[in-house]
């Protein structure tokens, strides 16, 4: 005899299965955080990179919703054990409409986020580049052509300082100079070598007299 | 004739120091720790020069020097093969517009024919006009001559004749 669903019967099941849903989710949910924690620990023990992409477009943007820096690169990997990401064949560009766009491309960076997490702390977004480092700034209504190539160079583009303590080459219109070691500070529009700084300035640049061309 | 080599005034510059800041924005750059600035055959060397670009990209530089080792200068002078001016002061100014060269404060140029010195000029200010060959000397580092001040103001020519231009 099938025993009649009464109100009361299907109420009570509902109810056992509301209980038993909340237990199941409540299950659930603490495994997610246990395996979470596991991944955790699983990831900073974990050497090789946890994600990567390809052929992407990194755009940062400032608070002011204008973009401050964006970066392409042929692949970006993310490196755990450090919180880096690595970018093979990285183009940047640096700009804001109060200031001048530079290009910077590099075989190889380390792009190194302001994080609370990290020890040390990081105060703000470093990025580090190797392999024929290339810094290029067009000539424009307020700027003139520059072009810096070096084999290493960090970037602090929230600061909008380039430093090097390596060998550097810098062309202009009219000069070019070699030196050991740079720092500049494009928002100051200051620009220090520190070491055999050697400028050749080139005396006919630009107006192509043909009497010297050399 | 005594004209400085003509070929310097078109020839590029080198400029070597030990260390370098350039304030881009006002067009100013410190060298330090030793700097040589050559052009042509003319060869400045200084501790520290300061150099300023005018609007129309010419620089004017001046040079100071370390205590004992004065700014110096050289350059071959045309009408010979082997004549040659050299100077030295505890500071100096490089034009490049004007091609002057203004030595200031214990100031001492000679002109020398090989390693003789044909001439020798000394005195609180000198300055020497690369391009037209113009020597000049006064008695204050001001570059005017200034009544009572022992030295006497000479301008020198050269003995040999001027080449017509």
């Amino acid at each position: 005899m099938k025993t009649p669903i009464t109100l009361d019967r299907a109420r009570i099941w509902m109810a056992v299965a509301t209980i038993a849903v909340i237990a199941l989710g409540s299950f659930w949910l603490q495994n997610v955080i246990m395996r979470g924690d596991d991944d955790y620990q699983h990831n900073t023990a974990r050497q090789e990179p946890d994600y990567y992409v390809e052929k992407f477009n990194f755009i940062k943007l400032s608070n002011n919703g204008k973009a401050n820096y964006h970066v392409t690169g042929d692949s970006l990997v993310h490196l755990p054990r450090t919180d880096q990401y690595e970018i093979q064949h990285p183009l940047i560009n640096s700009f804001d409409d109060q200031r001048t766009p530079i290009t910077i491309s590099a075989g190889r960076a380390v792009v190194e986020q302001k994080s609370d997490t990290t020890k040390p702390r990081r105060e703000q977004d470093v990025v580090h580049l190797y392999d024929q480092v290339s810094v290029e700034r067009p000539e424009g209504l307020n700027s003139r052509f520059m072009r810096l190539d070096t084999e290493y160079l960090m970037l602090m583009p929230d600061s909008d300082i380039i430093k090097t303590d390596k060998a550097v080459s810098l062309m202009t219109a009219n000069t070019d100079t070699t030196a050991i070691g740079l720092n500049a500070n494009n928002a100051k529009q200051e620009f220090e070598l520190m070491s055999k700084v050697r400028v050749h300035i080139r005396k006919n640049a630009g107006h192509h007299s043909n009497s010297h061309d050399h | 004739a005594t004209r400085a080599e003509k070929a310097d005034s078109y020839a590029d510059t080198i400029i070597e120091a030990g260390h370098s800041f350039d304030d881009i924005k006002n067009n100013v750059a410190v060298l330090s720790h030793g700097v040589t600035i050559s052009r042509g055959t003319l060869l400045i060397k200084a501790e520290k020069a300061n150099l300023k670009q005018a609007v129309d990209g010419k620089q004017n530089v001046v040079l100071i020097s370390k205590p004992g080792t004065p700014v110096t200068f050289r350059q071959k002078r045309d009408g010979g093969p082997d004549l040659w001016i050299e100077g030295q002061a505890e500071s100096a100014e490089y034009d490049e517009s004007t091609e002057m060269v203004k030595l200031i404060s214990n100031a001492l140029v000679r002109y020398l024919d090989g390693k003789k010195v044909t001439q020798e000029q000394s005195g609180a200010y000198l300055s020497y006009d690369s391009k037209n060959d113009v020597f000049l000397g006064t008695n204050s580092t001001s570059g005017q001559h200034v009544e009572g001040n022992s030295r006497v103001r000479i301008v020198i020519r050269s003995k040999t004749e001027k080449q017509a231009d």
